[in-house]
């Protein structure tokens, strides 16, 4: 590659990857801002002070929140991944009657819109009386079809042969799942974890539905509720409250990618 | 004692096509034992029911004397050699060699003590800390190979394990595979359609078309008393070249001016076989035959010729390099003894002489 296609090249990179971002820098620098400045329409604001900041931690007990969308979105990802993972594994290695047509059933479930289940998973969790509680919050979301299709997907490439050597030498199926199955398909794995935990973090509705307890809410709800109570006014205080509540998403994806990339370019390279 | 005993095995796959028909035979101990057939014809469907990997559909399995027909894989006490490895990736070498192990509640010192004596056996001291992908197709092998030592299984069975090796690793490994086995003692039952490997490795083997039994003998009477035509053509390379013989009076008609003595001869028309090296140069002697050289490959220490005979193409294999143009007449001559014939409709042998019994070779041979 010539210098000027290199230059070229870097140049619109560097343009689109900036028009990409411009929405959470800016919404970073509006977090700074006082409430005159974001109308007076300025990008950079006067000084770097932390008053929103505090100012955001007073109005919602956003700690609280950040920590149960914490263990929420914990709890949802350790369960699909465990649950894909033992559906995957039987759909893939245990051969039974009727797999195949159980497997497309469980497949065009990604097709009902999650909205449509809501009210009768919604009864289920309240006779349950599990309403204000993380399990409530977390249990609907463990098995989920997509999980289970792209661990599949994964546990195909593994040659049946292993399996059946682990057969032979009488390793359980268990141990051959915990052994075999899940170092070979760990980059499957960070992927989908990462996924149902962002996903998880991103819930909006479902804790709304199922929660009254202040205790209990996620940031998620917190930010509307700011935003409700502000109105436009304090777009400042607003905005610092955004910040803090999609850091641990980017810190989480910073430190997935990089395992991520590790684990593709390890498959890659044979 | 008899190591594996099949007995009137059937296997069907969902109620169709048979894919295994009343297959009988048996293994002795400490014997290397040859499946070989072409593709599609049962073999490894029945090495993978002698691993009770597949059900049978009828028949019984005696292993060691024992029932062993629908019990698990673990319960057979065979190890299994497979033609991908089936090595774990994320596992080392030592890893993958002692794997499974810990099952048997085998102590961590004596996987380690089985760990280093098989990879002394195959080479692999320097390699045990590698992860499978830094190795090549023969170390990977071996490490396969590996396994199956280190678990001290009496049976060993092997799906076509070199055919993903290259040719001169192969012979190689077809060495070392026979060399090991009979240090051992294991009895192994080794999958191939490569009839070389099989012919130069095993004790006994067993010919398998469409999944019934064609002949099982000794490498060499299999090789010079074919039991039918799938077997002469299967066995040898180039294959029997095969025509069709007309019987007129006392005598069969191979092609003109081609007959040979059939006296007290019952069977009309039959196929007639001949092996490309008994096809011999006729430089002195008046000539069985002449034909028409219509290609020749010459190889070195060997030359292949080819002709038609009554519209077959037929292979002579001469030893020493011969240089004919396309198109001369050669004189060549076979001895009668070298004719094999066959019936046309169910291509059984015809013969008068009696093969050897299998049994006495084999308790010689052990």
């Amino acid at each position: 590659m010539t210098m000027k296609k290199k230059v070229i090249l870097y140049t619109l990179l560097t343009v689109s990857a900036f028009l990409m971002f411009f929405p959470i820098l800016y919404a970073f620098l509006i977090s700074f801002m006082q409430g005159g400045e974001v109308l007076k329409g300025r990008i950079i604001p006067s000084d770097f002070s932390f008053t929103n900041y505090s100012a955001a931690m007073q109005k919602v007990p956003l700690l609280r929140y950040l920590f149960n969308s914490f263990v929420v979105a914990s709890l949802i990802m350790a369960g699909q991944v465990i649950f894909c993972c033992l559906a995957a594994f039987s759909f893939t290695f245990i051969p039974f009657k009727g797999r195949n047509i159980l497997f497309l059933i469980f497949i065009s479930t990604m097709m009902i819109p999650w909205e449509a289940t809501m009210v009768p998973n919604f009864q289920t969790i309240r006779s349950l009386g599990l309403t204000d509680t993380y399990f409530g919050l977390s249990v609907p979301f463990f098995a989920m079809a997509f999980g289970t299709f792209l661990l599949r997907q994964q546990f195909k490439t593994i040659p049946h042969e292993m399996y059946e050597a682990t057969q032979v030498a009488g390793v359980s199926r268990f141990q051959f799942l915990w052994k075999v199955v899940l170092p070979v398909s760990k980059t499957t794995l960070v992927t989908l974890a990462i996924y149902s935990f962002l996903t998880a973090w991103n819930m909006y509705l479902w804790p709304l539905l199922v929660t009254n307890d202040e205790q209990m809410r996620t940031v998620q709800i917190g930010l509307k509720q700011m935003q409700s109570q502000e109105v436009s006014t304090e777009w400042g205080v607003v905005m610092a409250g955004a910040v803090l509540v999609i850091l641990p998403t980017l810190i989480l994806l910073f430190l997935g990618q990089k395992r991520l990339q590790e684990g593709l370019t390890r498959g890659a390279i044979k | 004692m008899k190591a594996i005993d099949v007995r009137n095995i059937n296997k069907a796959y969902h109620g169709e096509a048979m894919v295994l028909e009343d297959v009988s035979f048996e293994v002795q101990e400490g014997e290397f034992f040859a499946i070989v057939g072409p593709s599609g014809c049962g073999k490894s469907t029945l090495l993978r029911i002698i691993a009770g990997l597949e059900n049978v559909s009828a028949g019984t399995l005696y292993m060691n004397g024992e029932d062993m027909v629908n019990s698990r894989p673990n319960e057979r006490q065979i190890s299994m050699v497979f033609q991908n490895y089936a090595l774990f990736p994320h596992m080392t070498v030592a890893e993958n060699i002692v794997f499974g192990l810990h099952v048997k509640k085998i102590s961590k010192q004596q996987q380690k003590q089985r760990c280093l004596e098989a990879a002394r056996l195959l080479g692999l001291e320097q390699l045990l800390d590698r992860k499978p992908r830094e190795l090549s197709g023969g170390q990977r092998q071996r490490v396969a190979l590996g396994r199956a030592i280190a678990s001290e299984a009496p049976i060993c069975l092997m799906d076509e394990p070199l055919s993903n090796l290259d040719a001169k690793l192969r012979s190689k490994m077809r060495a070392e595979v026979r060399q090991i086995q009979r240090r051992l003692g294991m009895s192994m039952i080794y999958v191939t359609h490569d009839q070389v490997e099989a012919m130069t490795m095993a004790d006994r083997i067993m010919v398998l078309n469409e999944g019934s039994i064609q002949q099982i003998g000794r490498p060499l009477d299999v090789y010079n008393y074919p039991q039918n035509q799938f077997v002469a053509t299967f066995i040898g390379s180039p294959p029997m070249n095969m025509t069709k013989a007309t019987l007129n009076g006392q005598h069969i008609q191979l092609t003109d001016g081609w007959q040979v003595a059939a006296s007290g001869w019952e069977e009309g028309d039959v196929c007639a076989g001949v092996r490309p090296e008994h096809l011999t140069y006729a430089a002195e002697e008046p000539p069985t035959f002449t034909a028409a050289v219509e290609h020749i490959e010459i190889l070195g220490t060997e030359t292949l010729l080819m002709f038609r005979m009554n519209g077959e193409l037929w292979i002579a294999k001469w030893p020493g390099q011969w240089d004919f143009q396309e198109g001369e007449e050669i004189p060549l001559k076979v001895d009668e003894e070298h004719i094999h014939f066959f019936q046309p409709g169910t291509g059984r042998r015809i013969d008068k002489r009696v093969l050897p019994a299998d049994e006495m070779y084999m308790e010689a041979a052990l």
